[in-house]
């Protein structure tokens, strides 16, 4: 925890730096507004996190908007509160939704969403809770070097934008992305028993994509962990759930690091530095890992201590 | 009520009555327990049944997303046998969205769901969508996810993950084993019931014998009673009503036991008293007839005995008459004349005793024979007619005999118009006499009517009796015996008829005389006064009321 706040320390003082040798007349630090669902466990201690990685690159006191499900209200109150606001960071879909509705014209950031480019307003950006793929890559790449090929089912709606990425991030990691574009679950469905038909035994990879379209937990989940089991395929997602029940490993936001990163992103579009058009939207970088120890041992794949240790969550769990 | 009346009529015992109307009672109530709880615990059981169904589609449902989402069947066989084999579920079938059957197991349904009808498409979850007699049909939609995993309110996801309807199951249950359930249940209440009435009717038999068994042996003993049996007392036992009932019935029958006593005690003493008197009465009656006796025995041995020397009197008195005569000595002859007027006189009296004590001594009879009725009234007014004479009486004589004899005993009728024709002009002085007699078909009627001294109501009562007459100072002032009208009286009943009198002092008498004809020998009505028998019987007492 010491070496945590050293380093966050560190941090403040680079951005203060930065901010200040690239200032140009701004005299203040920008005010920002905190958007975010007010609801019950689990949520809440997500949305705590995420704000407490916010707080923590500013020096000022943010303001912070709960939201309730009565979106009228949000939106009056968000009214209210956001005139002298320079900044909205808006969390989770209440905070999209009304950071929407509000008549703001000032830089939004979208957090602690599963967003596409078209989600987006022009004066908003974001980060989107979908992993980059290089890092889903590096991450198999060291877990399971002998993989060749990803097979990845998506729904262009929503993870077309992710799919770019991910060709060229696979081509820089050695394998070969294979996708299909699926818009229902049925044919999803179709797609996953094709391809486990067709995967060979840790050659193949199987990424599950996190648009709902895709795969479900329920039916599908099942079928591919069992079938992957039998024909030993790698398996992985952005789902800790998924680990858990099989999957070799997951990725999943570190809430505090997104945290830093929306605010950073925040104090960019408050200092109007003007992103590409392709940058507002930004695949998740922050990640935690869990990775399923069996899963692993059954596919012959032997991790160090340190390399366990590089894992929040280890599945089964003593 | 008339039917009521007619099952459990009023007189029928309390034991039956209370048995019958409980009996009848348990029986509905046992019945209408059975039915109804059977009924309840049905429809539990169908509910259940339902509720099995409902699950049973759902479970299949779930299981059947993989099979619809591949169009493979094999995918849903295993889920599909795992429903068939849940009790009661017959048939499985699993339909596409476009209403094609991808497996169908247990045969041919009674009913297939029509999957685009509108209705289905806005049920969301498994829902009894048809019955037959003999199925329920349970249809259940298959979403491409399971609804349990669709968060209401993701607040990482911008839309809701879309659950696509992508099929139908429809899962048919057969009813028999719910019938089966149904009669079982029935079967079992109505047994468990019966069973629990029966034990109820025996129970309350017991209660009624112990209520109806006092008051039969109550009934008992009151019966008894009935037959004249003292000292019965009841048990004072059973319920309070009833030990009620005994107490006051023994309290009753003690008063009546005391009662009887007391009865009993004063039949004795009367029975006591009644056998003294009648001991006394027969003393009397037996010391009377024998007195009777003896005065009839003695009267006919006197008269007779008066008589053979009065004969001789007169006889004699006659002989020496007859001499005086011709010897011419008138003087003597007038005396001797009263001398024999005066045994004839005593002679008849004696005579009257005689007859009076034949009639007292039923030694009396008629002899009959056929009588000119009026050669005897001629015969008996020539007799009379000195008397009326002497009296300065006027004598009036009607006869009417319907013109032919009539059978009678002449001496015993000559007797009775001579006694009565005798009374009427010794008693009447220069006054009338009328006899007036008749004869019809039915009988033969003399009456004396005179215009005499007449009688009181007082002496018209006795002057039947012997040695009666109307007073005592008539004897002295006109003779006679006082047995006239008394043999008259016995004369009449002998023939079976009566006299009477109808008398008025001062103006005059009237004696009717009715003889019913024919006379007959037997007719007799016997004596008078108390008629001696020379058997030894005891006398009998007949008596002849001379007013009939």
């Amino acid at each position: 925890m010491a070496r945590r706040a050293a380093w966050t320390r560190l941090l403040r003082l680079l951005i203060f730096v930065s901010i200040l040798s690239y200032a140009h007349g701004v005299s203040a630090a920008p005010r920002v507004a905190v958007l975010y669902p007010d609801m019950p466990e689990p949520y809440r201690g997500i949305f705590s996190a995420i704000i407490d990685g916010i707080a923590d690159e500013f020096s000022d006191p943010l303001t912070l908007i709960p939201l309730s499900n009565d979106q009228k209200t949000n939106n009056a109150m968000s009214q209210l509160v956001l005139k002298d606001v320079d900044v909205i960071i808006a969390l989770g879909r209440r905070g999209l939704v009304t950071a929407d509705g509000v008549a703001f014209e000032k830089p939004v950031v979208v957090g602690a969403l599963l967003l596409t480019p078209q989600d987006l307003k022009p004066h908003m950006s974001g980060v989107t809770l979908a992993v980059a793929p290089e890092v889903y890559f590096s991450q198999l790449k060291k877990l399971a070097p002998q993989v060749k090929r990803v097979h990845v089912v998506y729904n262009p709606t929503i993870s077309a934008w992710v799919i770019d990425f991910a060709k060229a991030s696979a081509r820089l990691a050695g394998v070969e992305l294979l996708s299909y574009q699926s818009k229902n679950i049925k044919d999803s469905a179709l797609l996953y028993r094709d391809i486990l038909r067709v995967s060979k035994p840790m050659e193949d990879a199987i990424w599950l994509m996190p648009d709902a379209s895709s795969v479900d937990d329920s039916v599908i989940l099942p079928l591919i962990l069992k079938e992957a089991w039998n024909r030993n395929l790698v398996v992985f997602s952005g789902n800790p759930a998924h680990a858990k029940r099989g999957a070799l490993f997951s990725l999943y936001p570190d809430n505090v690091l997104m945290g830093k990163a929306l605010a950073r992103l925040a104090l960019q579009r408050s200092n109007a530095q003007v992103e590409p058009d392709r940058d507002r939207l930004r695949p998740l970088r922050d990640v935690q890992a869990a990775i399923n120890l069996r899963t692993a041992d059954h596919l012959g794949l032997r991790l160090s201590s340190e390399q366990q240790r590089e894992y929040t969550l280890k599945f089964p769990m003593p | 009520m008339d039917i009521f009346e007619r099952l459990l009529p009023p007189e029928i015992s309390i034991r039956r009555q209370l048995s019958f109307t409980v009996t009848v009672g348990v029986i509905c109530m046992a019945l209408a327990a059975s039915l109804t709880t059977a009924w309840l615990e049905s429809r539990s059981v169908r509910e259940n049944l339902t509720n099995q169904g409902l699950k049973t589609a759902e479970t299949f449902s779930a299981q059947s997303i993989l099979a619809l989402l591949f169009s493979s069947k094999e995918n849903a066989a295993d889920a599909a046998n795992a429903a068939l084999s849940f009790p009661n579920v017959i048939h499985v079938a699993i339909y596409s969205i476009d209403d094609e059957t991808l497996l169908k197991e247990g045969g041919e349904p009674e009913w297939r769901p029509n999957l685009l009808r509108d209705e289905f498409s806005e049920r969301n979850g498994a829902w009894l969508a048809h019955e037959t007699s003999n199925t329920l049909n349970f249809v259940a939609p298959v979403y491409s996810r399971l609804q349990t995993e669709i968060v209401d309110e993701s607040p990482f996801q911008l839309e809701a993950p879309v659950s696509e309807r992508i099929g139908y199951v429809h899962v048919v249950m057969g009813k028999a084993a719910l019938r089966e359930a149904q009669t079982g249940i029935f079967v079992n209440n109505v047994g468990v019931s019966l069973f629990f009435a029966v034990l109820l009717l025996f129970m309350l038999r017991i209660i009624v014998n112990r209520i109806t068994t006092p008051l039969q042996e109550l009934s008992d003993l009151m019966k008894k009673t009935e037959t004249g049996q003292g000292m019965v007392r009841a048990a004072v036992t059973g319920p309070d009503e009833v030990r009620r009932m005994a107490g006051v019935f023994n309290t009753m029958m003690a008063s009546l036991d005391e009662r009887d006593r007391q009865l009993r005690e004063q039949n004795d003493t009367l029975e006591a008293r009644v056998s003294q008197r009648t001991r006394e009465l027969v003393e009397a009656r037996d010391q009377a007839v024998a007195a009777s006796r003896h005065k009839s025995e003695f009267l006919a041995n006197m008269s007779h005995e008066l008589r053979t020397p009065l004969n001789a009197i007169i006889g004699y008195t006659e002989m020496v008459i007859e001499e005086m005569e011709v010897d011419g000595k008138e003087e003597v002859i007038s005396d001797l004349t009263r001398v024999r007027n005066a045994a004839n006189n005593l002679l008849r009296m004696i005579n009257d005793i005689l007859d009076l004590a034949k009639i007292e001594a039923g030694k009396m009879e008629l002899w009959l024979e056929p009588v000119d009725l009026g050669e005897l009234i001629d015969e008996v007014v020539d007799t009379a007619r000195i008397l009326i004479k002497k009296n300065d009486n006027q004598l009036d004589v009607i006869v009417d005999d319907g013109g032919q004899a009539v059978m009678m005993d002449v001496s015993k009728l000559r007797q009775i118009i001579t006694n009565l024709l005798s009374n009427a002009a010794k008693f009447t002085k220069a006054g009338r006499v009328t006899i007036d007699a008749k004869r019809n078909d039915t009988g033969l009627f003399v009456s004396v009517n005179d215009t005499g001294v007449g009688m009181t109501p007082e002496q018209q009562a006795y002057i039947f009796e012997e040695f009666r007459q109307a007073d005592m100072s008539t004897t002295r002032e006109y003779g006679g015996t006082g047995l006239g009208l008394s043999i008259t009286r016995s004369l009449c009943a002998l023939m079976g008829g009566t006299v009477t009198v109808d008398s008025t002092q001062g103006v005059g008498s009237k004696f009717t005389v009715k003889i019913p004809l024919p006379v007959s020998k037997g007719q007799s009505s016997l004596s008078t006064q108390v008629a001696l028998h020379e058997s030894e019987d005891p006398p009998k007492q007949n008596r002849l009321d001379a007013q009939n």
